[in-house]
């Protein structure tokens, strides 16, 4: 089985759509959104001239390891600290999972129909 | 020298060693999605695998249900986090994967991320569900100051 890694991504409330599109267009699939709320520091704030929302939105994306790089850099493009959505994303290593389809069983089972 | 070790009688051991009721155990974050409505046979799956915290979160699944499958055909989702110890995964994962072939509706995505450390020892045995293996503390009785009168 290939190796996955689960990327999340945390925007302000209502830019999921950004990072969505940015991950899909990269290859992802599709992805889970939770409710968070941010705890941004105000001087920080104040000497960058950026305001930080505090109602936040994470997405959850499992991606496969050969394209969680691309997936990344969409995201960052499309849904990063440059727009609205000021998103930071990172990445970790899953170490086991069920319920995705990686297309092997569909592949599986052609080679058994021919 | 022999004869004496020959002669020397092993007490059978009862209780459990102590490395393996206070051996370093790994942990895992798992992660289940599950269909709005859901969530109760996972909680219920991972309270009988000992699992030491449990989040269950709203969410919401993004993708497109005419795309390739139906295990996303609902929005409404529920995201269930939780600690348990890895060698309690194969047999999690068995159950829920049984518990998602039930039905279309009840499908859904689990995974597991490696814990690589915890704050504090406490922690770590609540985490792990070790604790309940300590000694009991044994009450002593406490005396109480006033002493009785005796009649004479």
């Amino acid at each position: 089985m290939e190796s996955y890694e689960a990327i999340f991504c945390i925007v302000n409330q209502g830019y999921t759509d950004l990072v969505m599109e940015a991950a899909k267009k990269a290859g992802a699939r599709g992805g889970t959104i939770i409710n968070a709320r941010g705890t941004g520091n105000k001087e920080i704030e104040d000497f960058f001239g950026i305001v930080v929302t505090p109602e936040k939105e994470i997405v959850m994306i499992l991606v496969p390891l050969s394209i969680r790089d691309d997936v990344l850099s969409a995201v960052n493009e499309g849904a990063g600290m440059g727009t609205k959505g000021q998103g930071i994303a990172f990445s970790v290593k899953v170490s086991d999972m069920l319920g995705v389809h990686t297309g092997e069983e569909e592949n599986k089972d052609g080679e058994n129909e021919q | 020298m022999k004869k004496r070790q020959a002669s020397k009688k092993v007490t059978p051991i009862e209780n459990p060693s102590y490395e393996s009721t206070h051996a370093l155990k790994k942990l895992l974050l798992t992660v289940t999605i599950v269909n709005h409505g859901q969530e109760e046979a996972v909680i219920k799956f991972l309270k009988e695998h000992e699992a030491g915290l449990t989040l269950i979160t709203h969410g919401y699944g993004t993708a497109n249900p005419n795309s390739y499958s139906r295990i996303l055909a609902e929005e409404r989702k529920q995201v269930i986090f939780s600690i348990i110890r890895k060698e309690k995964w194969p047999s999690y994962k068995e159950q829920i994967e049984k518990r998602f072939s039930v039905s279309d509706y009840a499908k859904g995505i689990a995974f597991c991320i490696d814990i690589t450390s915890v704050f504090g020892v406490f922690i770590y045995k609540m985490l792990t569900n070790t604790q309940a293996l300590e000694k009991p503390n044994k009450s002593k009785q406490i005396k109480s100051p006033i002493r009785k009168r005796t009649s004479k």
